[in-house]
Formats: C-alpha cells, structure tokens, sequence
C-alpha cells in the first residue's frame, strides 16, 4: 500500500511539476488532455528529478523533503492545470474489430510488468548502482560523491527520482517506480504517434515499442534508457516546433529536456550537441539557440558541476588526461591508461570505419557482432520487416521531407545515432534507446502512408502481426522468472537466491554485521543486495582500491583497505575448503591479494559459502540454462597477528 | 488480368518474401534458445 501510494504521488507530483512549468509559455494550449498529461509527465520527472539535488546534497535525503516536494508539485500542478483552457474536444472513441484485441494484449503486457515490479530487483546494473546508489543515499541521507567512473561519478537525475521512490515507500515503490515510468514512456509515444497514425495504428505501435526487446529488457529495471526515451521524444518533437515556427518556448523546452538527458546520462551530451545545433536552422535562430543553450545548461549542469568540483573533471574520468589534472586517490595517470585499455576495447567490438558504420545498423537487427547485444536487450525484428517500405516510403516524400516536425524529428534522432557510432561510446545498441521511438515513429509512419498509397496495407499489419506476438512470448519468457514471487510462492531471500549472483555471501554479511563493519567486494551484483556499509573495489574503475595489474604490492593494498576502513572482504569463486585461494583465483590481484593477506595473518576466514553465478536469470529459469556453481568466502580482517 | 495488376501482385509477393526472410534471418540469432524451448536442443 506504501509503495502504491508513493507511485502515485510521485507521479502527481511529476505531472504537476511539468505542467506548472510548460502552462504559462502556452505551450499546454491547445493540447488534449493526453498530451498534457504525456507532457506534464516527462518534463516534471526531469523536474522532480532536477529539485531533488539540493536537498540531497544538502544531507536531506530522507522521506520529508521528498513529501514536501511532491506536495508541492502536485499543489503547483493543480493550481495551472485549473487556469488552463479546456481541451479541444477529443477523437469519438471509434472501436475498430482490432481495437478490443489490442487493448486486450496491451492489458496483458501491461499486467506482466506488474508481476515484475513485484519482485525484487534482479537486474547486474540495478543491483551494481542504479538501485544500489538511492539505497545508499537514503540509508546515509545525503547524496555523497562517488569516487567510481561509469557507475559512480556519473549524471544521477534519475536517480535522485528513484532515490525518491525509495525513501517514501521502499524497495516496492522502487521496482513500481521504475514500471511506472517506464509504462510512461510508452504513453508518451502513444500520444505522440496519435498526432500522425490512427488511434487503433498508434495501440498497435505503442505495443511494438513497450515489448522491444531493449524496453523488455530495461524498462522495470532501474536502467535509465527507458526514461530517457521520455526526454528525447519531448526534446525532438520541441525542437522540430521551433525550427518550423520559430517558437522561443519550444526552443526552451527542446533545450531543458536535452539537458535532462544529459542529468541523466553522459550520452545526453551527443544528443545536446546535435538537438542545440538543429535550432541553427530555426526560424529565430539566435532566440531558439540561446533559449535552448540556457535551458540545456540549467537543466543538465549541476551533475558536471557536482564531477568538477570532485575531481576537476566535469565528465570524470574522460577529460582526466586532456586536462592534464593531477594524480590523486580516486584517479591516477596510470591507472587511466589501464581503464582506457580496458574498458574501450570491451566496449567497442566493431571498428569505427566508413564500412562498418554503413553496415552497423543491418548486422545489428540480426545480433551481430554478439558483444553489441543487440538480441536480447535490442530493437525486435520489426525495423528490419519494415526496410523497404522505410525506403519507398522516403523516395516518395522526398521533396517535402522537411517540413514536416515528424521528420526532423526523425532526422534528430538519426543525426544523434550517427553522432554516438563515431563517439567512441559503448556499441551495445540498448544504449540508443532513447532514440529509438522518434525512430520507431518514423519507419512507422512512412511504411503506413507509402503502403496505403501502394495497397499493400496489409504487409504492414502483417509485420506488426508477426512482430506482436513474438517480442510478447519473450516477454512471457521473461516474466516466468517472477511468477512464483508474484504469487507468494517464494520469499524475498529464495527469489534472490535464484536469481542475484552471489546472494548467500550477502545474506550471510546481513545476518552476522553491522553497520560499524565496512565489507569489499569486487562483485557488482552484491552492492544492493549488502545492508553494511560497502566498498565497490572493481578492478577497472575505481582506483581508491588500486586492483590493477600494475600494482604488485600487498601491503599498499592493506594500507588502501586501511584508509577506507574495511573489515570484511567476500571473494565470489576460486575458493577452496580451507579457505585458502586456488591458483585460479589467484589469476586477479584481488585473489592474489587475499591469498598473499592470509598468508601474512592479516586474514581470516569468516565465512566459506557456495553460491551460483547467473549467466541469464531468464534463460535459468526456464530451465534452460544452469547455474555455475562456486565457492566463495567471506574473510575478516586481522590486526593483531598480520606481519605485511 | 488488367493492366498493372501484374506489378502489383510482384510487388505483393516481393514484399511479403522480404517479411518472412527478414524474420527468418532475425530468428537465426535465436536458434539454440528457440531449439531449448521446443525441446531440440
């Protein structure tokens, strides 16, 4: 009850935010209530998300100041949504024969994220910090800097609204936080596909986007894509009306969603740059660019702002060498190399030439190269069905391509895909997704118009017909996993058990510490899931734990789990059952570490635990796939016999 | 037949080939997942 009250209260609060800002530009009139709401929605989560820094970095991050802000954005809300002029008068609610059976599959789509938000969060990255930040910051009640690249020191917007969730009503209204705003991001492309498809087209294409695989995959996960996806149409769709008409308000609005995107993610950047240098071409273009640059300045600085004063890096650690800055304790020059070496090679699998850019997006509709991950968490078959009606449908309106908003748009999105290829940025194509219903929208759109001009209609029905169906069993496959918990067949711990990697390490750590413990762990998965006090210490991306292999030395690594006051540390594999590091373990300088602290009496084994490792939660359990089974430890640190 | 109704037929036929070879090809990527689930594999 907690976590539904907190759901929706947040979401009044972020309607009524958005609202209060977007009434008074006009940019509300003449919108039917949808849009308003749809609207409303988007740039009040940005908003909400925006006004929760100060208290939280203030050391308020707690249940008051969440309930006086959502208070007063539902009071604001209120107070502009009845000074509003009536809407126009909606569309009759025709029914087609279609339209009951595509309610009735959305009903079921919809009551499938239900299911997952019930349980408890499973997904790597949610457990690594999308979740497991708001928990600390709330558990801690203040928004502290986190000397991590990727994952720490990074733009936290929507994290702050997940913190949100999380101090009203817990760990339920976390998981209902993130299905809700995720169903929002489909309702907003709903009334954005309204403005150009029939009612009964615009079901069938909010279906295909809510069931994509990457929406599938992220959306009720704490995985911001999803949202974002929110920002990008608002920004697009803005920036296409000030372009064509001139409008200093839409300019504005383009601009702080833009900038929302970059609060919210450091890819928003890319989409800044290329969404900002679109106003160029506006009508007014001086007005539109400095409304949209001071928009996208206020709404997306104070993340940059929050880095630089931490580290001298406004994009921690990706300027480190080109500002020339300093070695300190949380970055150093060699271990910028080392994480360079690491994480860019990972990350981009395909070569960044002419060949590969124009053959990307056709391998990447069939999964390939794997490391993309463009199958299981990418865009479904529907954009490759659809090609060809794409590319007759854009030889058709060539010569009137750009007057309309859809197709700038359209062009926006593109433009920012393009941009990201060439960044350097990670390549797995779930990354774009906040691009992908603008883009969506106008392979739709165009395929409609050319096929209905064509006759051949009904090819593109089929395509959606085929599509449907199958990006819905995936999801029926996925939602297997949740049915036991959902039902009150399993608890939290055995739901955990089976599907979060490592889960009896930190249920152990939770039965037996305390919060005057500090445990280290290299695992991600652990972060959320561990109640004590715990230190990240990846072995790429933090270096306050130099885990590098450059760093041969025991007793500076004692010195660093000193420093930050570590008590416990849990290896997750390569243990064996006396306690002691196998030599496979000793292959990563945490094991080598370990075993060189045991041998030096700085160690002790606390706790020796098999535990499972999950390759795919959903695959193991549809009994497709196995668990692997290692054995890990826990070990507590020793003073008074350690020798290093 | 009457006179562009043999193009139109093409294209039809053309078209829905691309559809399901498109599908075909997009299913590929899950060949050993959808053998596990109808029991192949």
């Amino acid at each position: 009850m907690t976590a539904f009250l907190t759901i929706a209260a947040l979401s009044l609060a972020c309607i009524g935010f958005g609202v209060a800002a977007l009434a008074p530009f006009g940019l509300l009139t003449h919108r039917s209530t949808g849009e308003r709401i749809a609207l409303g929605f988007g740039t009040g989560l940005g908003l909400l998300g925006w006004l929760l820094f100060f208290p939280g970095i203030a050391g308020w991050m707690n249940s008051y100041p969440v309930m006086g802000l959502g208070l007063a954005g539902i009071l604001l809300g209120g107070l502009a949504w009845h000074r509003l002029d009536p809407p126009p008068p909606a569309d009759p609610p025709e029914f087609s024969r279609y339209t009951p059976l595509l309610l009735a599959a959305l009903a079921v789509v919809l009551f499938q994220d239900v299911l997952e938000a019930m349980a408890p969060p499973a997904d790597a990255d949610s457990l690594h910090y999308h979740f497991a930040l708001p928990k600390k910051f709330v558990v801690e009640g203040i928004v502290s800097f986190v000397p991590r690249a990727i994952t720490g020191a990074i733009p936290l917007l929507l994290h702050m609204t997940y913190s949100a969730a999380y101090a009203l009503g817990g760990e339920g209204a976390l998981t209902g936080w993130t299905m809700t705003t995720g169903w929002m991001a489909g309702w907003i492309f709903f009334v954005f596909a309204r403005r150009h498809l029939s009612r009964d087209w615009s079901l069938a294409a909010a279906l295909v986007f809510l069931t994509t695989p990457a929406m599938l995959y992220g959306a009720g996960t704490g995985q911001v894509e999803a949202r974002i996806a929110m920002f990008v149409m608002i920004s697009a769709f803005s920036a296409a009306e000030a372009i064509r008409t001139g409008s200093g308000a839409e300019a504005a609005l383009a601009g702080a969603t833009a900038g929302f995107y970059a609060a919210a993610k450091y890819m928003g950047l890319l989409f800044c740059a290329v969404a900002g240098l679109s106003m160029l071409v506006a009508r007014n273009r001086i007005k539109c660019a400095t409304l949209f640059f001071v928009a996208m300045l206020l709404a997306g600085g104070q993340w940059y702002l929050w880095n630089w004063l931490h580290t001298g890096d406004p994009t921690f650690p990706v300027l480190f060498t080109a500002l020339n800055l300093p070695d300190s304790d949380i970055w150093t020059r060699s271990f910028d190399a080392w994480y360079r070496s690491q994480y860019i090679s990972s990350e981009n699998p395909v070569p960044h030439t002419i060949w590969s850019f124009l053959t990307f997006p056709f391998f990447a509709l069939i999964g390939y190269p794997p490391q993309i991950e463009a199958g299981r968490s990418g865009y479904g078959p529907l954009p490759l069905l659809l090609l060809p009606f794409m590319v007759a449908g854009l030889w058709q309106i060539r010569k009137r391509l750009f007057g309309s908003p859809l197709a700038i748009a359209g062009l926006i999105a593109l433009t920012f895909c393009v941009l990201w290829f060439w960044s350097g940025s990670t390549q797995r194509v779930r990354h774009i997704l906040p691009g992908y219903p603008v883009a969506l929208l106008c392979l739709l759109v165009l395929a409609q118009r050319w096929a209905a001009r064509k006759g051949v209609l009904s090819l593109v029905a089929l395509s959606l017909g085929l599509t449907i169906p199958i990006q819905m069993g995936a999801q029926v496959l996925q939602t297997w996993n949740y049915l036991p918990q959902a039902f009150g067949l399993e608890s939290r711990e055995a739901f955990l058990g089976r599907n979060a990697n490592f889960h009896p390490a930190a249920r152990w750590i939770n039965e037996n510490l305390s919060r005057t413990d500090k445990v280290l762990t290299s695992a991600n998965e652990l972060i959320y899931q561990i109640d004590v006090p715990v230190y990240h210490a990846h072995p790429v991306i933090q270096a306050l734990v130099d885990l590098s292999p450059g760093n041969t030395d025991p007793a500076l690594f004692l010195r660093q789990l000193r420093r930050l006051s570590i008590t416990h540390i849990v290896l997750t594999g390569n243990v064996a059952s006396d306690g002691s590091v196998l030599p496979e373990g000793r292959a990563n300088t945490l094991g080598r570490f370990v075993d060189a602290l045991l041998k030096g009496g700085c160690l002790e084994l606390a706790k020796l635990q098999p535990m499972q490792q999950y390759a795919s939660r959903t695959l193991s359990a549809a009994g497709l796939r196995t668990p692997q089974n290692v054995q890990g430890a826990v070990y507590r640190l020793r003073e008074n016999t350690c020798t290093l | 037949m009457t006179k562009g109704r043999v193009p139109h037929i093409a294209l039809r036929l053309g078209l829905a080939a691309w559809i399901f070879a498109g599908l075909g090809l997009w299913l590929a990527q899950f060949r050993l997942l959808i053998a596990s689930l109808l029991g192949l594999g």
